[in-house]
């Protein structure tokens, strides 16, 4: 909560003229002005500063962001920069923003197809007094922290719970394929290559890899049964 | 950016979502201290409220979260209802005391002053931006306002040098091309003249205006331009003069035709009239009085029609009529006469020549108008008696009226009947002077359908001096008359019931000493018998009811001639019929008084 900006700058020529609203769209102008606010105060943040956390408008109406964070230190995405699709309802911040990934992820708590995430303050935890810069950190901090027993994506938290170092490698190698990260298992690539040599596309084959605890065979069956 | 919503205090659960204040957004000076910045807003706080988990919130900020979302406090998820919030003075104080920049600061303003007047500034603050009020869609500074008014908006008024009229400053062609003082050329004749005028030029002096002949409503046809009238007029005299001749045979038709349906004169040539010096001169001395005449007959007859219809009157019938031909004739003869005068103007005398052979004509105009004058004078008198009758209606009716109203009550007393005897003293003089006088009430029903009875007072004058008073003591005699009613046919006969007189004790303040007595009906009387006249002259009551003594100075205590009126009530009941037998029924005296027949 601590190190917001105040929320008070000089006021430009068309938002001093702007006197009053329907009250139908008084909800959603309350959302925008606050999510402005937000999203001034996610730029000045020291975590912008360090490059961990960065906001972007997608059009120019503030119901769309794009966000990204940045993979934290001593994780299997250390080095990976993962793009996030923020949604602001209507009745924004009253009820929370609708976040999923964009970037492909292998983590217990994220969709590896869809990147739909469980986090209990994106539902029923939501506190209007939560910003976006809380929300990337708190995503930030999932990542750190996975909690595989309250899984969004069971086969990875299969894997997280029963073989976590297989685990930890398929991460590692997911960032270094969709996330940015320059090094990756050359193992895992040699098998993905395979994979792709009888005509699987990469996503597909790295899906049915990771799902397999990359056992050749199996992702095979998987992939032609 | 300021919100200029109210702060009202709206209830909670609305489906329509009211505009809300959210906090204060400006500048702070320093930077707001986190600790007064709204966590829902993010500005700082107004109105404060804070939870009782410690958490300060916009007050409409904390009422949205609670209408729009769980009912938790929007930092802890604590549960949070209406009554876990009170109101932050402290904090409130706080925050307006804190110093912001003016909005304008980009604009120029260099104020930098406590939050809490910084909305009485903004509205004074010469930096302020405002929309031009004429609408020309430019925002400018309040401070340049003027100089843009005066000197730069486009829609500012200007006078036009030509017609002093005002039109938008970037409107000057399109004014131009309505402005009446603009000089236009007539199309039809080329002259030059202001726009303005130029209905006017064509109505009254363009010459290529095709006009008709002065002489066209006496049948002359012709059509020219205005330049060749002149010709027209002098080249077509004979042709003008003819049509002037036939126009006056008309006129003599009419004022002949008049003459005998007004049935005053013969012949008009046998009236022997002396023959004017020029009809000129006559008609000059004469029409300003028919015409005043007309007025005066036409008011008077709408006014008499306004009333006829409230009262028609056959006498008006007889009247009017005749008087309205003679009056519409005579208004044609006025528009031929006119018609003549000028033109014989026109016709610079020749018509004068022309009509001067008719002069019993004119006198017969003359003597027309003074008849007519007459019949006006007449019709007045009739309508004044006609007024006179119709006041004299109104008073008939209002009493009737009023005894409509009595007639009501008394049908509708249900057996329950006060006859008020106004100006009983003058009734007591009366009874007094004529012994045999004797007063009825109107008649009333005991119920809208039963039997109808009439009270009957009269004066009796103790001779013995035995149980009633001392001798020559004067009593009031009450006695109540069968009449007939409308429901005799149906109804049981005789009558049975009770009936309870009272003298009824108007004074106040006092407990009511109401003089009563109660009698039952006698089956074998002739006064409860099926009544065979218009009221049965057989009675049944007291001859001495109440002596007058007391009903005048009403012994001291009791007051029963209440301004001037005496109120007696009779309460008439009845009895199952054919209860018990004949023989039984009886007076019953409450006093010494005795119940009497009375023939």
């Amino acid at each position: 909560m601590g190190g917001r900006g105040g929320g008070g700058q000089s006021a430009g020529w068309t938002t001093t003229l702007w006197t009053g609203h329907s009250s139908t769209s008084d909800m959603a102008n309350i959302a925008i002005q606050r999510i402005k606010r937000e999203f001034k105060e996610v730029i000045k943040s020291d975590e912008a500063q360090k490059c961990a956390i960065n906001v972007e408008l997608v059009g120019d109406d503030y119901r769309e962001l794009r966000g990204e964070i940045a993979g934290p230190p001593d994780t299997p995405y250390e080095g990976a920069t993962f793009q996030l699709e923020i949604k602001v309802p209507e009745t924004y911040p009253f009820n929370p923003p609708k976040v999923k990934f964009v970037t492909k992820i292998w983590h217990p708590n994220i969709s590896s197809v869809t990147g739909a995430i469980c986090l209990d303050i994106l539902k029923d935890q939501w506190a209007a007094a939560m910003t976006l810069r809380t929300v990337l950190l708190s995503l930030q901090a999932l990542l750190a922290a996975a909690e595989p027993d309250d899984p969004q994506d069971a086969v990875v938290a299969k894997q997280f719970k029963e073989n976590h170092p297989l685990f930890l490698e398929t991460a590692q190698y997911w960032s270094h394929v969709h996330a940015g990260v320059p090094k990756g298992n050359s193992e895992f690539s040699k098998k993905v290559r395979r994979l792709m040599d009888m005509g699987v596309g990469e996503h597909q084959a790295l899906v049915a890899l990771s799902s397999c605890n990359w056992d050749m065979d199996r992702a095979i069956e998987q992939l032609f049964s | 950016m300021e919100c200029h919503n109210s702060l009202t205090d709206t209830p909670l659960g609305e489906s329509v979502v009211l505009p809300r204040a959210q906090g204060y957004d400006y500048e702070f000076v320093p930077a707001l201290d986190p600790k007064y910045e709204c966590p829902i807003c993010l500005l700082a706080l107004r109105a404060p409220l804070q939870t009782a988990c410690g958490h300060r919130f916009c007050k409409d900020c904390i009422y949205n979260s609670l209408s729009e979302s769980s009912r938790r406090c929007p930092i802890d998820n604590t549960p949070l209802k209406e009554t876990d919030l009170f109101p932050d003075s402290c904090a409130e104080r706080e925050v307006l005391q804190l110093r912001v920049r003016c909005p304008n600061t980009s604009l120029g303003c260099t104020q930098v002053l406590d939050l809490m007047y910084i909305e009485h500034h903004t509205q004074a603050c010469s930096f302020q931006p405002v929309l031009c009020p004429n609408e020309c869609s430019v925002t400018v500074l309040q401070r340049e306002l003027d100089q843009h008014l005066k000197s730069q908006c486009l829609l500012r008024l200007k006078l036009c040098v030509l017609c002093d009229l005002p039109y938008p400053f970037n409107q000057e062609q399109l004014h131009l091309a309505t402005c009446a003082q603009v000089m236009v050329s007539c199309e039809l004749c080329s002259a030059v003249v202001a726009r303005g005028e130029l209905p006017t030029h064509r109505s009254d002096s363009c010459p290529r205006v095709v006009v008709g002949c002065p002489y066209a409503e006496h049948g002359c046809s012709h059509k020219t331009v205005r330049a060749d009238l002149d010709a027209h007029l002098s080249q077509s005299t004979q042709y003008h003069l003819h049509l002037l001749s036939s126009a006056q045979k008309r006129v003599t038709a009419l004022v002949w035709e008049l003459s005998r349906s007004a049935g005053v004169w013969g012949s008009p040539s046998g009236l022997g009239f002396s023959r004017q010096p020029s009809l000129r001169s006559q008609l000059s001395a004469t029409s300003p009085s028919p015409d005043r005449q007309l007025g005066e007959s036409s008011c008077g007859e709408r006014g008499e029609r306004e009333r006829g219809l409230v009262f028609p009157s056959p006498l008006k019938l007889d009247t009017s009529p005749k008087l309205h031909l003679s009056l519409s004739q005579l208004a044609i003869v006025g528009e031929g006469a006119t018609a003549l005068e000028e033109g014989k103007g026109g016709e610079d005398g020749k018509a004068g020549k022309d009509l001067a052979m008719h002069p019993q004509q004119e006198a017969i105009l003359k003597d027309l108008c003074g008849k007519t004058l007459e019949m006006s004078q007449g019709l007045l008198q009739v309508n004044i008696g006609l007024s006179n009758l119709q006041a004299r209606v109104e008073e008939v009716e209002g009493w009737v009226t009023a005894e409509g109203g009595e007639a009501a009550r008394g049908r509708y007393c249900q057996g329950e009947y006060v006859w008020r005897l106004k100006d009983f003293p003058g009734t007591l003089a009366e009874l007094r002077e004529k012994p045999t006088r004797v007063f009825h009430s109107p008649g009333f029903y005991t119920s809208p359908f039963g039997y109808k009875f009439c009270l009957r007072l009269n004066l009796t004058r103790n001779g013995q001096g035995g149980q009633g008073g001392p001798a020559g003591e004067e009593w009031l005699s009450l006695f109540i008359h069968g009449m007939q009613g409308e429901n005799d046919a149906f109804l049981d006969w005789p009558f049975a019931g009770v009936i309870t007189f009272a003298l009824l004790d108007c004074s106040v303040g006092k407990p009511k000493a109401h003089i009563t007595e109660t009698l039952q009906s006698s089956p074998d009387r002739q006064a409860f018998s099926r009544p065979q006249t218009h009221r049965n002259p057989k009675g049944f009551g007291y001859t001495e009811f109440a002596p007058v003594r007391k009903v005048v100075d009403g012994s001291g205590r009791a007051e029963y001639l209440h301004e001037g009126t005496l109120h007696i009530r009779a309460t008439v009941k009845l009895l199952q019929h054919h209860q018990g037998p004949a023989g039984k029924a009886g007076c019953i005296c409450q006093h010494q008084q005795k119940a009497q027949k009375v023939g």
